[in-house]
């Protein structure tokens, strides 16, 4: 098998889950209830939104709060998808930060919680299982995205939620940008 | 006792089939047999990849207590390579080939004589060159088959992939989005719209106007106008 063709041609579905997260994040508080327990996911100081069909234009969106942007809605307005994003992750009292990449879901700049055990045995064990229980909470959010995306009611109740929040996102825009003329 | 930093970037596997147990004496020797070989003196290799200790990068000893906590084998991936600048070979190749022609009473040499010339020069170079050196951690839980390797780029993945399929006679598939997908336990039905999935337009309008309210309908990708 090409894994790096079938990255290529299925990028669309991580593109996709990552703009949904977007969308549940912002008209939801973040919080997931999952298999581990519940867990909280927020987007941070960077964001790439670019076009599936034409891969030419990417929009790199970073510091400060690049999802409250006007670039950000003017973006997702044209058809473009979030391909990278600085996510938080929390659960319990343990925060994660990384950056995660939509085509073929590759974490970088994962930083775990501090560790609370003092032993290296125990140290090396709790920080394994830190890089584990973020992809799990990552896998878990994602199965609730494909149960809706592969849903009969995508297309009729879901999809419409998530246009319309991009429609909404860029009439505040223009309503803005009216009001400065 | 292997050691694992608390951040990084990784890219995540699953064990394409079934892969020798820690315990198996043969994983040891599979280790030693593919283990990090030096190619400092080598005029031949500009490449080196193999598996080395978390321990040290010429730690090449490999045992339970430095690879095991069960269940995690921790394994370090090293890979040298030689690089002799091309500008460098050029020139020497230019200065040699100038004087063999000199010698000869011509005005210049034929391309075989260059071409041995450059094939020479480049051994001779390679074996003067010193190595760049890079190491990768591996994390396996061998319980749940589940990979973690810390770099992103592509070269060092391509070369875990040669180097895990060398030392264990299986592979690795990548934990990208439709691959995870496949995995991720759903009813029939779902399963059977994830092997026909197409991209799907998220906001309906390719190219909304600069003002005013863009046209967005919520329309398949087919079906978009």
């Amino acid at each position: 098998m090409n894994f790096a063709l079938l990255e290529q041609e299925k990028a669309f579905l991580g593109e996709e889950f990552l703009t949904w997260l977007w969308f549940r994040t912002e008209t939801g508080d973040g919080t997931f209830e999952l298999p581990g327990g519940p867990a909280g996911l927020y987007f941070d100081d960077f964001l790439a939104l670019r076009s599936f069909e034409s891969q030419a234009h990417e929009n790199i969106l970073k510091k400060g709060t690049p999802t409250a942007s006007a670039e950000a809605s003017i973006a997702l307005a044209t058809g473009k998808k979030v391909v990278r994003a600085k996510m938080i992750c929390a659960r319990d009292s343990r925060e994660w930060t990384f950056t995660l990449d939509a085509a073929g879901f590759r974490y970088s700049s994962v930083r775990c919680p501090a560790l609370e055990s003092d032993e290296a045995l125990d140290r090396f064990l709790e920080t394994a299982s830190h890089f584990e229980e973020l992809t799990e909470i990552i896998d878990s959010v994602f199965r609730i995205f494909l149960e809706e995306r592969l849903s009969q009611a995508w297309e009729s109740e879901h999809l419409p939620r998530v246009s319309r929040w991009i429609r909404e996102r860029r009439q505040v825009e223009a309503s803005m940008e009216n009001g400065q003329d | 006792m292997p050691a694992l930093k608390t951040s990084g970037s990784f890219q995540r596997y699953f064990l394409d089939g079934e892969a020798l147990s820690p315990q198996d004496p043969q994983f040891l020797e599979r280790l030693h047999e593919h283990r990090f070989k030096t190619i400092e003196d080598s005029a031949e290799e500009s490449e080196s990849v193999g598996w080395v200790t978390s321990s040290h990068p010429f730690d090449t000893e490999f045992t339970l207590e430095k690879i095991f906590v069960d269940p995690y084998v921790s394994l370090v991936l090293r890979r040298d390579v030689k690089r002799v600048p091309r500008t460098l070979v050029k020139a020497y190749v230019e200065q040699e080939a100038a004087a063999m022609a000199l010698a000869e009473g011509q005005e210049k040499i034929s391309r075989n004589q260059k071409r041995e010339i450059q094939s020479r020069i480049e051994a001779d170079l390679t074996k003067r060159a010193l190595p760049s050196l890079s190491t990768t951690v591996l994390l396996w839980n061998t319980e749940r088959q589940i990979l973690f390797f810390y770099a992103t780029s592509q070269g060092a993945n391509d070369a875990l992939n040669r180097q895990f399929r060398l030392t264990f006679d299986c592979g690795l598939i990548p934990a990208m989005p439709i691959l995870l997908a496949e995995r991720l336990q759903m009813d029939n039905a779902l399963r059977s719209r994830l092997s026909h999935i197409d991209s799907c337009r998220l906001a309906g309008s390719r190219a909304p106007a600069d003002h005013g309210e863009p046209e967005l309908e919520a329309t398949a990708e087919g079906e978009a106008g």
